[in-house]
């Protein structure tokens, strides 16, 4: 078993963590909602810290010119730092010039990025961080855990204790009574300081300014009691102008927890001490590069240097919320924290990238509408390149192939692979873990019967059907139910050659294997979209891998227009107006899982008005984050696939079991097979449904309900 | 039909929705009234005042002194950091308010100005309720003016008093800053 494998299992036993994280993650994503619903226009909002952090970095290397100059003309001594090594080693110089002694900190992830404090300490001087959650985190001499909320995994008594250990004073485990030692305690500390370190939440080029935000107001003590303040600033901090910054200054706390602004927002240039006391105030900004210069020339990883540090992209990461920052980091922890340890500590560091599932959830969150998804992949991928493909990788990768060999040799491959004996040889041999239930397979293909259908449409209106796997395979119902629907509706259908979607070569990194099937695809589609084709699929994943995944690796006007053509059935038949009366209604309580995927593409809202229009009770049952099954991820054996998988679904089957609900609808055949074996409830998709209400087959609905209870 | 809120009174309520408290005044000694009442029920003793702008700043400062308090004003401190970590309460000025976010806004070159916002645990602060903007991006002529003006100063936007969640996600106010900001309104 690998070292992550190891941590992950140690983890998923570490209860306590993950409730506090849990809620620590919810709070961070409720407050950004409802700040966001506060905005005029949360889409004007996105673009504009887009275009600010697009505008800054594409050209870092004036901006930081500028705000060196500006701030020296202001008095500040500028030291631009290559690496980590050199901007310690010039900090602890200037530590030795001044005789200190006490140096206090206030939150700062650069300061962590290189590992400050150590060194700082074996040089003799004491170094005390003042934000309460790095303080806890010092004294623990852990890490953060998130990069907002540092110490959220830690418990009021565990806090306690760590004060109380410190001080030799007994403090009881109270919220207030460990504000009041640390608010105490602290207070000489900051008047004794000779040195205050900072980092800067924002630079601004024009003014040589620095923009700190706090919310507990360490950082203005920090800046105004010592008599050197030294920042360390990444070069990605740098804005243009004044304007830029007010927009920052909103994006970070709105993204972060919510707040409209930080309690405390302090624009600092260079400044005057105390009068009376003393000479003036030393002022010394530390430029950091440290990799971001090779990551902004960089066509793809440039993209990770728009992140806000707002932590929003680990409050929705489904595996994250599980393991925690420990394991699913380095020192940067979370989603972004994958492309940004890769680059600024190495791509050995960052082998925890195989903890992303391909969600895609993240990038949904990003204020600065990252692409974190395709960066990790990107990681995954050179990361693959160097180390090799996992055996497992590579079956499930091929799961189409083995889903056409298990549809060829039905039913006896549906016996095989229910069997225990033969699933233990099986999970041994390829690492597919055998306790998952897979999903049966059909000996007549959707392909079969398409041969042999004959339609006598002439309809202008024309579709081309996407099948991907499922559809062929396991459901050839769902196909033939897609082509019927249309049909009646007055719409002719084609199914165009095509290879399936492709997405777990994105899972695990095998980019040019996917570009190579997104090329086949969109070749094939393109010419039918040219002549007044729309595409449509009934697994959205496939769809997402049209819309999102397909365009980001070819960048192609024909990708893209081929994009903006394809649909999801449901979704498509709502909008265009072409549902089929239905012959009868079910009266069935149902639980609908959105996919993911889907939740990007914001078209699952048709699928619950058509199952609602045929009568079902639908409620819409989400934790917020995924299932868990992450395509192809859940069917691998062990702490890195199944165990873990089934470890993010929990929360979501117990909403799911305690919902009263008869059976669940779900479009995604992965999120399906998930949700049937961790709910124990029976699932459909929501096309077969609607189907069987046009055709009218009363007892449909019913005979889902009793098949399962039966099993 | 919205009743269409003026600016002041959004400003109240963000600002009291972050844990701070807005206060009006019509007259300096309405101003004495309020700064009495927040001390007495903050048990505040040393009280440090800014250079506030008032009419009749003298009469302030005694009429304040009349009732018991300890009263020092910011520019006659001998030893800046010690009283100013001492003292109980703080009087200072601010140049501008922002509604939506229920922000002060304060601009000064000596850090004396700056701790006396930082240090004591109840913090007032005095502005002309004309000087009133709704969004923070209202601000810009004022950072860029000030910014290009003095080399030295430092900009401070403060919205309600220090707090952090940093325990179990728990809203706790006053690590490091003041427990308490009031903000009184001057017509």
């Amino acid at each position: 078993m690998s070292d992550l494998e190891n941590q992950i299992e140690s983890q998923i036993k570490n209860k306590t963590q993950r409730q506090s994280l849990g809620a620590a993650m919810r709070r961070g994503r409720d407050g950004r909602a409802t700040a966001l619903s506060t905005l005029k226009d949360p889409e004007e909002f996105r673009n504009n810290v887009r275009k600010i952090k697009e505008q800054a970095i594409s050209k870092v290397d004036q901006l930081v010119n500028k705000f060196s100059s500006k701030a020296e003309e202001r008095g500040a001594k500028i030291f631009l730092a290559t690496d980590g090594a050199s901007a310690i080693k010039y900090i602890a110089e200037v530590a030795q010039a001044n005789n200190a002694k006490l140096i206090v900190k206030s939150k700062s992830q650069t300061t962590e990025e290189i590992e400050l404090n150590h060194p700082l300490e074996k040089l003799g001087y004491q170094v005390v961080e003042t934000d309460l959650g790095e303080r806890i985190i010092q004294l623990a001499q852990e890490k953060p855990i998130h990069l907002v909320f540092p110490a959220s995994h830690k418990t009021v008594d565990q806090v306690a204790n760590i004060f109380s250990k410190e001080s030799g004073i007994n403090i009881p485990p109270q919220y207030d009574a460990i504000m009041e030692h640390v608010r105490e305690s602290l207070r000489s500390t900051f008047l004794a300081a000779d040195i205050g370190v900072t980092g800067a939440n924002i630079a601004i080029a024009e003014t040589g300014t620095l923009v700190i935000e706090t919310n507990e107001g360490n950082a203005r003590l920090v800046t105004s009691l010592p008599r050197v303040h030294i920042a360390l600033v990444g070069i990605e901090k740098i804005v243009s102008t004044i304007e830029d910054a007010l927009q920052m200054i909103q994006a970070h706390p709105i993204s972060a927890s919510g707040q409209k602004l930080t309690t405390y927002v302090s624009f600092i240039s260079g400044r005057s001490p105390l009068s009376g006391e003393g000479s003036p105030r030393q002022l010394h900004i530390v430029i950091l590069d440290n990799g971001r210069s090779k990551m902004q020339q960089d066509d793809d990883f440039r993209e990770a240097l728009y992140c806000i540090r707002c932590g929003a992209c680990m409050n929705i990461c489904p595996t994250y919320e599980v393991v925690g920052g420990h394991v699913f980091g380095h020192i940067y922890p979370g989603p972004i924290g994958i492309p940004w340890t890769a680059n600024v500590h190495g791509f050995d560091k960052s082998q925890y990238a195989h903890l992303c599932i391909a969600c895609g959830l993240c990038r949904e969150m990003c204020p600065a509408d990252i692409d974190i998804p395709y960066l990790i992949a990107r990681v995954k991928q050179i990361n693959q390149e160097e180390r090799g493909q996992s055996y497992v990788n590579k079956i499930v990768m091929r799961s189409d192939e083995l889903a056409k060999f298990a549809s060829a040799s039905a039913p006896i491959s549906n016996w095989i692979l229910r069997r225990s004996s033969l699933r233990y040889l099986m999970e041994k041999l390829t690492g597919i873990e055998r306790n998952r239930r897979l999903s049966t397979f059909s000996r007549n293909t959707f392909y079969d019967w398409w041969k042999k259908h004959k339609s006598d449409t002439t309809s202008a209106r024309k579709v081309a059907y996407f099948v991907d796997v499922y559809a062929n395979y396991n459901r050839p119902d769902i196909g033939i139910a897609t082509v019927e629907l249309l049909e009646k509706a007055g719409v002719r259908v084609v199914v165009p050659n095509q290879k399936p979607s492709g997405m777990p070569y994105f899972s695990y990194g095998e980019l040019d294997k996917l570009r190579s099937i997104a090329k086949f695809n969109v070749d094939r589609m393109l010419p039918l979209v040219r002549d007044g084709f729309e595409i449509v699929a009934t697994e959205p994943t496939a769809t997402y891998c049209f819309k999102e995944i397909y365009t980001r690796l070819l960048n192609t006007d024909d990708s893209r227009l081929v994009a903006s053509h394809t649909h999801e059935l449901l979704d498509y038949l709502l909008t265009e107006g072409l549902t089929t009366k239905t012959s009868c209604v079910y009266s069935a309580r149902t639980g609908i899982h959105i996919s993911c995927h889907q939740r990007g593409m914001n078209m699952a809202q048709s699928t619950i008005s058509l199952m609602r229009a045929i009568g079902l009770k639908v409620s819409v049952i989400e934790t917020g984050t995924c299932c868990g099954m992450g395509g192809t991820f859940g069917l691998k054996a062990g702490a890195l696939g199944d165990e873990l998988s089934r470890e993010v679904g929990k929360p979501l089957f117990d909403l799911f079991k305690n919902a009263n609900v008869d059976f669940g609808l779900t479009e995604s055949s992965v999120c399906m097979m998930q949700l049937e074996q961790g709910t124990g409830l029976p699932f459909e998709h929501p096309v077969a449904v609607l189907f069987a209400a046009v055709r009218g087959d009363k007892d449909y609905v019913q005979n889902i309900i009793r098949a399962q209870t039966s099993r | 039909m919205g009743t269409s809120l003026t600016l002041a009174q959004i400003f109240g309520r963000e600002l009291e929705a972050l844990g701070g408290m807005v206060h009006e005044a019509s007259s300096t000694s309405d101003i004495v009234g309020i700064i009495s009442e927040i001390a007495a029920k903050s048990g505040s003793k040393r009280i440090i005042t800014s250079r506030l702008g008032l009419e009749n700043e003298d009469h302030f400062l005694t009429e304040l002194r009349k009732r018991g308090f300890e009263l020092t004003e910011l520019e006659n401190l001998t030893q800046p950091r010690a009283e100013l970590a001492s003292a109980d309460l703080a009087v200072t000025c601010a140049d501008i308010i922002i509604a939506s976010t229920g922000t002060i806004v304060m601009t000064t070159n000596q850090d004396e100005q700056r701790l006396a916002t930082c240090l004591p645990r109840v913090h007032i602060a005095i502005a002309h309720s004309t000087k009133i903007v709704s969004n923070p991006q209202d601000v810009n002529d004022y950072v860029r003016d000030h910014l290009v003006k003095d080399p030295h100063c430092a900009i401070s936007f403060i919205s309600g008093p220090s707090r952090t969640a940093d325990i179990e996600m728990k809203l706790i106010l006053g690590v490091h800053g003041p427990h308490e900001l009031h903000v009184i309104l001057k017509r």
